[in-house]
C-alpha cells in the first residue's frame, strides 16, 4: 500500500509558493530600460530552467514526506501468531443450526485477527486440514463459507485425529505463538489416534490448545477437553448458547490480542532516496542552465 | 548627479576650448548660407556684388544668401522612464549635458532657441528666446524632471510639432530612441538631428540569473531568469531595433550620432555638425 510517512511535509510546497510570491530576492530588483524587448527574448527559453527548479523543489519535498510502500501482511517469521481453527463438522452439528452459528462467529473471529497466520481443519468421520497456515484470509473465509455439517462424514467424530493432524501443520513453523482452537459437540469415537498421542504432538510443537464444547452437557466429554487444554496451557470453555460462544471467541481473541498487536510487523519500503537523487539531478541541471553562457 | 552649474561650466569650457577665437559656434556652416549667384537687378545691395564674377562676365553679379540670419533652433528632449538608467551616470544627465551644449551654442550665436520636453504629451515647453539666462532654467528642468512611468509617443510628438512649430527650424532630438522611432513628420519642413544617448550596460547587459526587473516606462515589475544565450539574443535584437531606427533616420535624412554615458558628448556633437 503506497503512502507517505510524513504527508504534512507537502505544506512546504505552499510555503515555497508563498515565499515565491511575497518574499522576492531584494538584492536583484533593478530598473532596466527597453524591457518589452527583454520579454520577447525571455519567452523563447528559460522554461527548462524554471521547470527544473520546480521539479527539484517538488522532489525535495516529496523526499521529505518520505513515500513508502507499507506491507502489513508480511510478517517476519517467528514474530506473528499462528492460529489453527479446528471445527467439528460431524452430523450432529446440524442440530439447532449449530454449524451456522459457529461459522458466523468464526468468520468474525478470522476477520478480527489481523496479521496472523491462520489455518482451518475440520473433522467428522475423519479429519483433514482444509486450509494450511496462511495469510490469505479471503480464501480462508471462502472455504469457511462452503463448510457444512457432514462434509467429513456425518456419523463419527474424529476429535483426537483432528488435534493430531492440525498440530502437525505447525511442524515447520518458527513462530513462538502457536494457538489451536478446538471446537466440538461430541466425543471422539473413531479411535484412530489415542488421546495421549494427540496431546503429546500438541505439546511437542508448543501449541496452546483452547477447547470449546458446544451443546448440552453429555454431548461432549468435558474431562477430555479439560485435559487437553490443561496439558497444553490452554483453557477449556463450555458454550450452550450463541451468546456464550461469541463471548468465548472474544475472550480468546482478547487473551492473545495485546501481544499480537505488539508483534505486528509492518514492512516499509522507503523511496525517498530516489526522489533525493532526482532533486540532485534537477538542481544540477538548474545550476548548469543558470550559469551557461 | 551633477549639478546644473557643473554642467554649465563644463559646457562653456569645452565649447570654448574646442573652438578657439570668438566663434563658439558649432553650426559654423549654417546661418548666412551662400545660396547662388545672380545678375544684378535694380535694388540689390552693392555690398553683395561678386567682383570676380562681374569682372569675368563683364556685367554685374551679386551673391545671394539665405535670407534669414537668425535661425530657429528647437531642442527636443524625449522624456521616457528609460532615461533613468545608467552605470556611469544617468542617461538623463548625459542628455542634460547635450541639451546644455546645444542651448549654449545656440544662444551664444544669437539664434532663437525653443526647448521642448516631450513624453507622450508636452512636459515642458520653453518659448523661443534669445536670452542666455534661459540656459540655467533649461538645464535645471532637464536634471530635475521625473521621467519614471513615462513613455515617448512618437505619433503624438509628430502631431505636436506639426501643430505648434510653425517656423522652419533646426531641430535637435535628444533621447534614447527605444521602440518604433518615427520622426518622419518633423523632417517635412525642418532639418533634424538625432542624438541617441545610451549606456553600454543596457546594450550588453550582464544579467545572468534571476532578477526582478522594473520597466521604468510603466514601473511594472516582472521576474526574469536569464541565461547568457538569452542575453546574447537580447543584444542582437537590440542591434536590429537600432538598425531599424538608423534606417529610418537615413531614409528621412536625419543626421544622427550615438553617445554613451561614459563619455563627454562634445567631440561627437562637433563631428555631427561638421560631417
Amino acid at each position: 500500500m503506497f503512502s507517505f510517512e510524513y504527508p504534512y511535509a507537502f505544506a512546504l510546497v505552499l510555503l515555497f509558493f508563498a515565499g515565491f510570491k511575497w518574499f522576492k530576492m531584494r538584492s536583484s530588483i533593478l530598473i532596466f530600460p527597453n524591457l518589452p524587448l527583454m520579454q520577447q527574448v525571455e519567452h523563447k527559453g528559460g522554461y527548462a530552467r524554471l521547470i527544473s527548479k520546480y521539479l527539484a523543489i517538488f522532489a525535495l519535498v516529496t523526499a521529505l514526506a518520505s513515500p513508502i510502500i507499507k506491507d502489513e501482511t508480511i510478517i517476519q517469521h517467528g514474530k506473528g501468531y499462528e492460529l489453527s481453527l479446528i471445527l467439528d463438522v460431524s452430523g450432529s452439528m446440524h442440530e439447532s443450526n449449530k454449524i451456522g452459528i459457529v461459522k458466523s462467529i468464526v468468520q468474525e473471529f478470522i476477520e478480527a485477527r489481523k496479521g496472523d497466520k491462520l489455518a482451518l481443519s475440520v473433522f467428522g468421520d475423519f479429519a483433514y486440514v482444509a486450509v494450511p497456515l496462511t495469510f490469505d484470509k479471503s480464501s480462508l473465509l471462502d472455504l469457511l463459507s462452503r463448510l457444512d455439517a457432514g462434509v467429513a462424514g456425518a456419523h463419527q467424530t474424529a476429535l483426537y485425529e483432528a488435534l493430531y493432524l492440525s498440530s502437525n501443520i505447525f511442524k515447520t513453523s518458527t513462530s513462538k505463538n502457536k494457538i489451536a482452537i478446538l471446537l466440538t459437540d461430541g466425543m471422539d469415537n473413531t479411535g484412530t489416534i489415542p488421546i495421549d498421542v494427540a496431546i503429546h504432538t500438541a505439546q511437542k510443537y508448543h501449541i496452546k490448545v483452547y477447547t470449546i464444547g458446544v451443546g448440552g452437557s453429555g454431548d461432549y466429554n468435558p474431562t477430555v477437553l479439560q485435559t487437553i487444554a490443561k496439558e497444553t496451557g490452554g483453557i477449556f470453555f463450555e458454550a450452550n448458547s450463541k451468546q456464550r460462544l461469541e463471548e468465548i471467541y472474544h475472550q480468546i481473541d482478547s487473551l492473545e490480542k495485546s501481544e499480537i498487536t505488539a508483534d505486528k510487523y509492518i514492512k516499509k519500503e522507503y523511496f525517498f532516496q530516489y526522489f533525493l537523487i532526482g532533486a540532485l539531478v534537477f538542481m544540477g541541471l538548474y545550476m548548469i542552465l543558470s550559469n551557461k553562457e | 548627479m551633477q549639478t546644473q552649474k557643473a554642467i554649465l561650466v563644463k559646457t562653456k569650457r569645452k565649447i570654448f576650448a574646442l573652438h578657439s577665437g570668438n566663434h563658439p559656434s558649432i553650426f559654423e556652416s549654417r546661418g548666412i548660407d551662400f545660396r547662388e549667384i545672380k545678375e544684378y537687378t535694380f535694388g540689390d545691395e552693392i555690398r553683395k556684388i561678386n567682383w570676380k564674377v562681374t569682372a569675368r562676365e563683364q556685367s554685374p553679379y551679386v551673391n545671394r544668401f539665405n535670407e534669414e540670419r537668425a535661425l530657429n533652433v528647437l531642442v527636443v528632449f524625449l522624456v521616457s522612464g528609460s532615461i533613468y538608467f545608467g552605470t556611469q551616470k544617468l542617461k538623463q544627465e548625459s542628455m542634460a549635458e547635450v541639451l546644455s551644449a546645444l542651448c549654449f551654442a545656440t544662444l551664444n550665436q544669437g539664434d532663437y532657441l525653443s526647448t521642448l520636453f516631450f513624453s507622450d504629451k508636452e512636459e515642458f515647453f520653453h518659448a523661443p528666446t534669445k536670452q542666455t539666462g534661459a540656459l540655467e532654467r533649461l538645464v535645471d528642468a532637464a536634471l530635475t524632471l521625473n521621467p519614471l512611468s513615462k513613455t515617448v509617443d512618437y505619433t503624438a510628438l509628430n502631431h505636436y510639432i506639426m501643430n505648434r512649430i510653425k517656423r522652419k527650424s533646426l531641430m535637435f532630438v535628444i533621447g534614447d530612441f527605444y521602440g518604433d522611432v518615427d520622426l518622419s513628420a518633423l523632417t517635412a519642413r525642418n532639418e533634424v538631428y538625432a542624438i541617441m544617448v545610451r549606456d553600454h550596460f543596457e546594450e550588453f547587459p550582464k544579467l545572468q540569473g534571476e532578477h526582478t526587473l522594473i520597466d521604468p516606462n510603466t514601473m511594472r515589475q516582472s521576474s526574469f531568469s536569464l541565461s547568457g544565450s538569452q542575453l546574447k539574443a537580447y543584444a542582437k535584437k537590440m542591434e536590429e531595433q537600432d538598425a531599424r531606427t538608423i534606417a529610418h533616420f537615413k531614409k528621412h535624412k536625419i543626421k544622427h550620432t550615438k553617445l554613451y554615458t561614459d563619455e563627454e558628448p562634445y567631440e561627437k556633437l562637433f563631428e555631427l555638425f561638421r560631417g
